[in-house]
């Protein structure tokens, strides 16, 4: 059964979660800021070494960051199990964050990602300060941040087209969402 | 950089390099990469010219790269590492299956100026792997023959829904096993899975054993006792011989399967059932119906998803499989190491009809186990009624004439069983004459029964 509509206001978020077969437990979020008008948003970036992680099936740290109005206003290391695909997916999905920005991400992982409604940027690569930068300031698609043989600079080496799956690539790396 | 790397290689290395099938690249002190050859290219997708320069962790993408890095250990500890298996990443998001092998640098004058690895693309290896093991086993389930890979390929459609499955085949033929792998298989897997022959008790004891009593029901009923469908809630109740029980049960089995709902012996509460179904008989439902020993209505309630499981005389290409399969078990089970059958085992194990199916086939590799510890099973480790008899020492076993002795003894006993030891009928099943046969069965040291058979066709005959 699809979720019913739930309609809301600016800053009131909510979440619907199928307890029994037709009783929906409805929670609600209100943030003040955002009625305000502030753009809020929570970030995960998947590192190792100071860098972007390379494989992020792999992943066994993540950096949490709270972006108020393109600008961090909080950030926290978090670990990862960096095992299975469901555990890690299990994971991240209680940290809550919309968008992960990561290194190499196999589809099947993705897939589950963009299911648990997280976007995930991926084929990234960089250290994690200038893929920030770069994030917030709206460059991050620029092919400088790509992984080698992720579209960009001569384009994608094996396949064809600018997209794949899900996701779509932006010059530098895929955007699933 | 690539041409001072080009340089550094040499012509001849370059071209050896460029020719194999297997990845290579080297890093140097900083972990980036300086060469890169054209089997790394196809593997990994990316192209020389970008992986040049470039971290060696995001090019390869290893799943080894962050936590145990093969090329690390070996610079660090001066240890070479062979055939180390990862799964890379590769440009389509796809996992690779490689593995790595990785070695020291040194330049010229000996120093140490980096590392390099090897990788060989595992995907055909990993594929062929899965098309082994994967398909051909479910749960304990073994077979490759085509009726039992349909059932494989629908199994866990079956198992995701809970609909009440009705699973039919002989004795032997493993229904219990495929009942547990639907089990295994469904969202009730973490719920207790409880089987019941039904069968194997009397009617009454059936009754309260299904559905459970109250305190004071009967004589004896001192305190309250759930029952199979109470002990299977949110799991799955496994009804083994369906087809045995009496036209009273049936009916009660027929008001749970339709309302959910049942009472325990004596109870006046009506409990719910959240128990999903799963029924099997050796009988042949259809025709118990037309006899009238089994209600039809119960029939169409068991049957929402039937599986018909072939006995094994339809599926022989599975014996191979199935005695490797027991003889992997039994060896882990009884620490032993048999390897395998010798080859006339085979043949007779082949050769054989299995009224037991699976369960017989199994009894027979138990029994063999018993007196072989190691090595082959031989033929005189089979049951006698298989043709288990040692009857060539093995000095002669690999003769020609021997084989050709084995296989017509085989092929003789074989003729005689199928006519009921007629001598008669089965010379001519033989295509032989019966005197040729008789001396036959006395050269081979075959024995007879007392009874000739002569009688019992005759009287198959004038019915």
């Amino acid at each position: 059964m699809p979720a019913p509509p739930v309609s809301g206001y600016p800053g009131v978020r909510y979440t619907l979660l199928r307890t029994r077969k037709s009783i929906w437990h409805v929670s609600c979020y209100v943030s003040y800021r955002e009625m305000e008008g502030h753009t809020y948003m929570k970030l995960a970036l998947a590192t190792w070494n100071g860098r972007i992680s390379p494989v992020f099936d792999v992943a066994r740290q993540v950096m949490m960051l709270d972006v108020e109005d393109d600008r961090v206003v909080a950030r926290h290391e978090e670990t990862l199990p960096g095992t299975e695909p469901q555990a890690q997916v299990g994971r991240l999905a209680t940290l809550a964050p919309q968008t992960l920005i990561c290194g190499a991400i196999s589809d099947p992982l993705a897939g589950l990602l963009v299911a648990k409604g997280i976007q995930v940027i991926s084929f990234i690569s960089g250290t994690v300060e200038e893929v920030l930068t770069a994030h917030l300031s709206g460059t991050l698609l620029k092919p400088a941040f790509a992984m080698p043989g992720c579209c960009g600079r001569g384009g994608r080496f094996r396949g064809s087209g600018a997209g794949h799956g899900r996701g779509a690539c932006f010059g530098g790396r895929r955007l699933v969402m | 950089m690539k041409k001072n790397t080009d340089r550094s290689l040499g012509t001849g290395t370059n071209a050896i390099l460029e020719s194999i099938s297997d990845g290579v690249f080297t890093v140097d002190s900083n972990w980036r990469i300086t060469s890169f050859n054209r089997a790394a290219e196809t593997i990994t997708g990316i192209r020389r010219r970008e992986a040049i320069g470039k971290p060696c962790s995001e090019v390869l993408r290893a799943s080894m790269c962050e936590a145990d890095c093969a090329l690390r250990h070996t610079v660090k500890t001066g240890k070479p590492i062979i055939n180390r298996s990862a799964f890379i990443i590769d440009t389509e998001g796809r996992r690779i299956p490689i593995s790595v092998s990785t070695a020291i640098l040194k330049d010229e004058k000996g120093r140490v100026v980096g590392g390099a690895e090897t990788f060989r693309d595992l995907s055909l290896v990993e594929e062929l792997r899965k098309e082994l093991k994967g398909r051909f086993e479910i749960g304990d389930l073994v077979s490759r023959s085509a009726a039992m890979r349909h059932i494989f390929d629908i199994l866990p459609q079956i198992a995701a829904s809970d609909a009440t499955v009705l699973i039919q085949g002989e004795t032997g033929t493993g229904k219990e096993l495929m009942a547990r792998a639907i089990h295994s298989f469904s969202t009730r897997k973490t719920k207790p899975f409880v089987a019941v022959n039904c069968g194997a008790l009397p009617d009454t004891l059936l009754e309260s054993e299904l559905f459970g009593y109250v305190k004071g029901a009967f004589t004896g009923a001192a305190k309250d006792k759930p029952g199979r469908f109470a002990l299977a809630e949110s799991g799955t109740l496994f009804l083994d011989e369906i087809g045995d029980i009496s036209p009273a049960l049936q009916i009660r089995l027929l008001r749970v399967l339709q309302d959910k709902r049942y009472e325990p012996l004596g109870g006046t509460e009506t409990l719910l059932a959240d128990v999903r179904i799963v029924a099997a008989t050796h009988r042949d439902l259809s025709a118990q119906i037309r006899k009238g020993t089994f209600r039809e209505d119960l029939f169409y309630r068991l049957n929402v998803v039937k599986v018909d499981l072939p006995p094994l005389r339809k599926r022989k290409e599975d014996i191979p499989l199935l005695v490797d399969h027991f003889i992997a078990r039994f060896n882990r089970l009884q620490g032993k190491a048999v390897i395998g059958t010798s080859s006339d085992v085979m043949a007779l194990l082949m050769a054989h009809d299995y009224p037991g199916n699976v369960r017989e086939l199994e009894n027979i590799l138990e029994r063999a186990f018993v007196l072989c510890g190691e090595g082959n099973i031989e033929r005189a480790q089979l049951p006698p009624e298989l043709g288990g008899r040692a009857s060539f020492s093995s000095s002669e076993e690999n003769t020609i004439a021997a084989q050709t002795h084995a296989a017509e003894a085989q092929a003789i006993r074989m003729a005689l069983e199928r006519n009921g030891f007629n001598r008669l009928a089965a010379a001519h099943a033989l295509g032989l004459h019966k005197s040729t046969l008789f001396r036959k069965i006395k050269a081979l040291g075959i024995e007879l029964p007392a009874q000739d058979g002569r009688s019992h066709t005759e009287s198959t005959q004038s019915r």
